[in-house]
């Protein structure tokens, strides 16, 4: 049997840079993602079947052997296949979710740390602060963004602290779109700046700059222009020949004796049940997986699994009386939090910014309005018409915490290797949905700013499940093991070699696309684990 | 679980309808007609017979109004027979799959614009 220092379960973005830090420091790690590598030709163009537009397929599983079972609205449980919309999905790759991701590369907001001393905790939610701030994270954000490579400009994101360095890159090109959103933003003296991407704005580590092709978001670059931890970090994990990758397997669960971890089982490629052992254990599986892993393994307190969380998403449309296209990929360009906090009865709040180009598949899906026939020559010229004089206004919105948000153990539904599955059930907080409304309308502002003749969509009506690619907050940090998982360290209270290092651990998702801060905090967990060693 | 061909033909009249054909191809000669019968026979299978009813009931109006199966009716005639249809949950499913197989077709990103570069 093999003994390791170090496991390190999931090869996304937290276990992508604890696996790089901890090889780098001399450790021998063992990363284990339960995806395969996939190539950009495996991942593909399916304009139907990808990340992003996943409602009968996906490029970059999970796949059919991971099922999960979800409780509807009724309280019946229903088993699930991954690209359901109910099972929460998020890549399972090496890169994990980074592979195929649109790569939003946000700090959260020095708020986003504070938000129960902020704006206290509403009835029936668990909302509270996190033990570290913004001020803790903040070197491991900038090491972050210059070790992974983020395009973007720093010099007006005037609700953050003032950076120490500026972004490696500059950022990506504006499209006109962009430059009518800013335009827009400008005559309500909304501030906008740049969206930091992790992606090449410039040639940068040996690969190219972003060929500005229209596919990005759900998938895989064609040149390798876009940054995640399958080809920064993972690789340099693995040139320094002290990390061995493991993929296309599953861990069935953690071996431990009153929380002191000896090792994990795991089933390999071909099935067979392996033993490992090591020192310490990071468990860095995604906010869903992380909790059904310690909870199979009987690690953990009760509150493993609670308060999960992704963001509340808003989407609103404009038509305008020209064509805007101009296909320059990706798309993303321009963003505000003029609405981030300080909103007037309401819990948060979140950025808004210009998307990526939307798919012709996903507009269909997602745009067409509610009041017009969906079928027949109408709906065809609407989509002719529409499509390339659109602006879209997106934005994550802060989504207030429940504890009955929450990821358990299904007593009867398992997976291929006979592994008991997770079952998902509750809503987010309804203060949620509050400040989504109140957000959408400031999106329908902004595109009224920008010339929209028409604007369309409409915010969320009522709490749902939220988790999804954002998925966090199922094993939340704090100081008092009576309402945390881990601790300020990213340590399982209770025991003295198990650490969690991705989303899981956030006790509030901020406002923003959350992988930047799941890598800060991992790089964070990882330096002090290897300082204490 | 399968679709036969009579029923193939039919459902691909009914996405002529649905995305008819103008200076570009219609969803029935165009669109993705493997995604829709993919997830027919997959993810909603358990629709399948619904789907069946649907078009058996489509014929059978076809024929009581006009004399002739549906897709031997002109387009017109076609969608005229949809509006009682229209309003049920298994249409409104059938029309987002062959919008979705649609609009993810060569034909479909020729009739909005979307130019690929790479």
């Amino acid at each position: 049997m093999t003994h390791y220092d170090a496991i390190v379960i999931g090869a996304g973005a937290g276990g992508g840079v604890a696996a790089a830090k901890l090889a780098e420091a001399g450790k021998h790690v063992l990363l284990l993602e339960r995806g395969r590598a996939q190539t950009f030709q495996e991942i593909g163009r399916d304009l139907l079947r990808n990340q992003r537009v996943n409602a009968h397929g996906h490029n970059a599983g999970p796949d059919t052997r991971h099922p999960r079972v979800a409780v509807d609205h009724s309280g019946e449980p229903v088993t699930v296949p991954p690209w359901d919309f109910r099972y929460q999905a998020n890549a399972a790759t090496v890169g994990g979710g980074t592979r195929v991701y649109a790569g939003q590369a946000w700090r959260f907001h020095p708020l986003d740390f504070k938000m129960a001393s902020t704006y206290g905790v509403p009835e029936g939610s668990s909302l509270a602060d996190w033990p570290i701030q913004y001020e803790d994270l903040s070197p491991f954000y900038e090491k972050v963004e210059h070790e992974l490579g983020v395009s973007g400009d720093c010099t007006n994101m005037q609700h953050l602290p003032k950076y120490a360095r500026n972004y490696p890159m500059p950022p990506v090109p504006l499209t006109r779109r962009g430059e009518l959103m800013r335009a827009g933003a400008k005559s309500l003296g909304w501030n906008t700046f740049p969206v930091p991407l992790a992606i090449n704005s410039q040639p940068n580590q040996g690969r190219p700059a972003c060929p500005g092709c229209q596919h990005c978001v759900g998938f895989a670059c064609p040149v390798d222009a876009k940054n995640g931890t399958q080809n920064t970090f993972i690789p340099r994990a693995l040139a320094s020949g002290k990390c061995e990758l493991v993929t296309d397997m599953m861990v069935e669960r953690i071996e431990h004796v009153a929380g002191h971890a000896s090792g994990i089982t795991y089933f390999s490629a071909d099935s067979k049940r392996v033993r490992v052992t090591a020192d310490v254990i990071v468990v860095a599986a995604g906010a869903v997986e992380c909790a059904r892993l310690l909870l199979n393994s009987g690690l953990g307190n009760d509150l493993v699994g609670r308060n999960l969380q992704g963001h509340v998403y808003i989407t609103a449309f404009g038509l305008l009386a020209d064509d805007v296209w101009d296909g320059i990929g990706p798309g993303v360009t321009t963003a505000t939090t003029r609405w981030s906090h300080g909103n007037p009865g309401i819990v948060g709040g979140g950025l808004m910014c210009d998307d990526g180009i939307i798919l012709p598949t996903a507009y269909v899906r997602w745009a067409f309005p509610a009041n017009k026939r969906r079928w027949g020559s109408e709906a065809k010229n609407w989509m002719r018409h529409s499509y390339r004089r659109m602006l879209q206004v997106l934005g994550p919105i802060q989504d207030i915490p429940s504890p009955d948000a929450r990821v358990s153990i299904d007593p009867k539904v398992r997976d291929h290797w006979g592994i008991p599955v997770a079952r998902l059930s509750g809503a987010t907080h309804p203060e949620s949905i509050k400040a989504a409304k109140f957000l959408h309308s400031k999106a329908v502002e902004w595109l009224k700013a920008c010339g929209a003749l028409e604007v369309w969509g409409d915010p969320p009506q009522a709490p749902y499940l939220s988790g999804g690619q954002h998925q966090a907050g199922t094993c939340r940090m704090g100081d008092d093991p009576a309402t945390s998982v881990v601790d300020r360290n990213g340590k399982l209270h209770g025991s003295d070699n198990v650490y969690l290092a991705d989303t899981s651990v956030h006790v509030t998702n901020g406002g923003f696309n959350p992988f930047l801060t799941a890598m800060a905090n991992s790089y964070r967990t990882t330096t002090l684990l290897i300082d204490r060693w | 679980m399968s679709i036969s061909d009579p029923h193939l033909r039919l459902l691909k009249v009914l996405a002529n309808c649905i995305v008819p054909p103008d200076e570009t191809p219609g969803a029935g000669d165009a669109g993705d007609m493997n995604y829709v019968t993919d997830v027919l026979t997959g993810d909603y299978a358990g629709q399948l017979d619904a789907v069946r009813r649907l078009l058996a009931a489509l014929d059978a109006s076809a024929t009581a109004r006009h004399q002739r199966a549906f897709v031997d009716l002109d387009r017109e005639a076609q969608v005229a027979l949809l509006g009682a249809v229209e309003g049920t949950a298994t249409f409104q499913m059938l029309v987002s799959l062959i919008q979705e197989g649609y609009w993810g077709s060569a034909a479909g990103l020729a009739t909005v614009g979307f130019e690929v570069s790479l």
